[in-house]
């Protein structure tokens, strides 16, 4: 949310800043929330909830890192909510136990938003760039992917190229941003 | 170290996008407990990575919200409902500080029952009308954040915002009007981002959103007008007497009903007027003068001398006194006899800052030419 201009605080009865708000957060929460409830369904639905009880509430944030925290925090309680409802309903989710401290919570809120930043910068690039991204994490070659993948291998070095340049630019924007927020 | 710088590391770190400085900075963070460690781990993880870079998010966020502003962005009831609360609280601050302000003005003169108004310099004031009929003051020190379900305003300071909104799109009549009374002035800032310096005794309407067509706004009193050019969608400024027409500039526009000309002063760009018979092109330095009959006259002039108001001045140059009696009368807001008729048509150069209190300015003009004030009560009474 760094190009939007909050002269009175986050003030969430806004359509505007409230499909913002939405949209910066939806990568990072979703995945906060899969980790409690696992299914990606069942987590949208999840934040679809706290969106709308959000909406009707309309409170107005002093800063993003209050707004920021809350919204970890609902998610939070509405996913635990949640899996003690499924609890009560369904014997087969009892192993499930949560084991929460402050610490614990604030790692779960730093793996979310790494996370989304992560995302973030893939979705602009092309599906098959990000295909011979993941191929190399599995610790393949080059080779093992051009035959995967059914390409060339000059084009995975193309597709790499461009995106390790890609990366770079954003990786460079990240740390003017830090410098300017921190 | 603060989260935010945290997680740009890890991201740089993980990218092998890292500088040894950073890096420092990271092992510093690794290095202070067991489970900054398992984290970073826990981040460089397989599973963890594939699922960051290969998710689909952007799809899935844009199928979710076509379901979640039906629920929210688009339901009429939480605006109506939401507005109300907001709407009594910003009426509520402006009499509660009006309150205080009685109070304290009476306790300062405990002899007085009825305080005896004053002559006061004026100063950001302004009544907006929202398109929903409901009338809202708004004072240089109130901070508001009103939003109709149509339009969000936030007020700070002396100025007003009106928001963009790209959800909603109304393409009906409906208006928000600021007006501004005598003594008063005020900035506005619409949502295409073109800034209105509103004088005394003026009002500025404008539709709740600007269709995809022209912007068109309607006007009268005393303003400047600092328009955000945009190609091919013009910006109009519709007045009883003539349309001044723009792409993006700066100009002053002057049209009080009860004088009988409308004066567009050009600072910047380049503006059209035109009325019902005729129609000029202007230059920045040039004033197109259009009267009554729709006629127009264009000269240059000292545009200085015309939008000094705005940098909180107020300029005449061989004026008369009736007509600079009127000016400070918006400003300050009093009332002027004259002991004979003869006293209106002495005529004063003088470059004079709006915010001094009204007396000084009268002290002034007593030592230029022959003409004495006695201030009474708000009356001002010229021998």
């Amino acid at each position: 949310m760094s190009n939007a201009v909050f002269v009175d605080g986050i003030c969430l009865s806004n359509s505007r800043i409230f499909k913002e708000v939405y949209e910066e957060y939806f990568t990072a929460l979703k995945y906060f929330a899969m980790r409690y409830v696992k299914d990606e369904e069942v987590a949208c639905d999840l934040l679809q909830d706290v969106f709308i009880k959000l909406w009707e509430k309309g409170d107005r944030f002093e800063d993003e890192m209050q707004l920021k925290t809350y919204l970890y925090r609902v998610v939070r309680n509405h996913c635990l909510t949640f899996i003690r409802d499924a609890q009560r309903k369904e014997k087969r989710m009892e192993g499930f136990k949560v084991e929460e401290t402050e610490e614990s919570f604030v790692q779960q809120m730093i793996e979310a938003e790494v996370y989304a930043l992560i995302n973030d910068i893939f979705e602009e690039l092309p599906d098959a760039c990000r295909n011979v991204y993941m191929k190399s994490l599995e610790g393949k070659s080059h080779k093992e992917i051009a035959e995967e993948l059914n390409i060339a291998i000059t084009t995975i070095k193309k597709h790499k190229t461009n995106a390790n340049n890609y990366l770079r630019g954003r990786l460079k924007n990240l740390m003017c941003f830090m410098m300017y927020v921190g | 170290m603060n989260r935010r710088e945290i997680e740009n590391l890890v991201v740089k770190a993980l990218f092998k996008e890292i500088s040894d400085e950073e890096q420092h900075r990271l092992d510093e963070w690794l290095g202070a407990s067991e489970s900054n460690r398992a984290l970073f781990e826990r981040l460089h993880s397989e599973n963890y990575l594939k699922g960051a870079i290969g998710d689909h998010n952007r799809r899935l966020r844009e199928e979710r919200w076509q379901r979640l502003k039906k629920e929210t962005v688009q339901t009429k009831e939480r605006s109506l409902r939401s507005l109300l609360p907001r709407v009594a609280a910003v009426l509520i601050l402006p009499l509660l500080a009006g309150a205080v302000m009685w109070y304290m003005s009476n306790a300062g003169n405990p002899g007085s029952q009825l305080a005896q108004r004053e002559i006061k310099v004026g100063g950001s004031k302004a009544v907006v009308t929202l398109s929903t009929g409901e009338r809202v003051s708004l004072f240089g020190d109130t901070t508001l954040c009103v939003n109709d379900g149509l339009a969000t305003l936030v007020n700070t300071k002396d100025t007003l915002n009106f928001m963009k909104n790209n959800d909603i799109v109304v393409a009906d009549n409906s208006f928000n009007v600021i007006q501004i009374p005598r003594g008063g002035e005020y900035i506005v800032r619409l949502e295409d981002g073109t800034t209105v310096y509103l004088n005394s005794e003026s009002e500025l309407r404008v539709p709740v959103h600007f269709g995809k067509g022209e912007r068109v706004v309607w006007f009268t009193g005393e303003a400047y007008f600092s328009v955000k050019h945009e190609d091919n969608r013009k910006f109009i400024v519709r007045t009883d007497k003539a349309d001044i027409a723009v792409l993006g500039t700066e100009f002053g526009v002057r049209v009080y009903t009860e004088e009988k000309e409308l004066l567009t002063t050009l600072v910047k760009g380049s503006v059209e007027v035109k009325s019902d018979n005729d129609v000029y092109r202007i230059v920045p330095g040039e004033q197109a003068k259009v009267d009554h009959e729709g006629k127009i006259v264009v000269r240059e002039v000292n545009v200085d001398e015309f939008v000094a108001w705005k940098s909180g001045r107020i300029v005449f140059v061989n004026a008369r006194l009736e007509d600079i009696m009127n000016e400070l009368q918006r400003w300050y807001d009093f009332n002027v006899f004259y002991s004979t008729p003869e006293l209106k048509d002495i005529r004063f150069t003088m470059d004079i800052m709006k915010y001094k209190e009204v007396s000084e300015i009268f002290e002034l003009m007593e030592k230029i030419k022959r003409v004495s004030f006695s201030v009474n009560g708000n009356t001002v009474i010229l021998k």
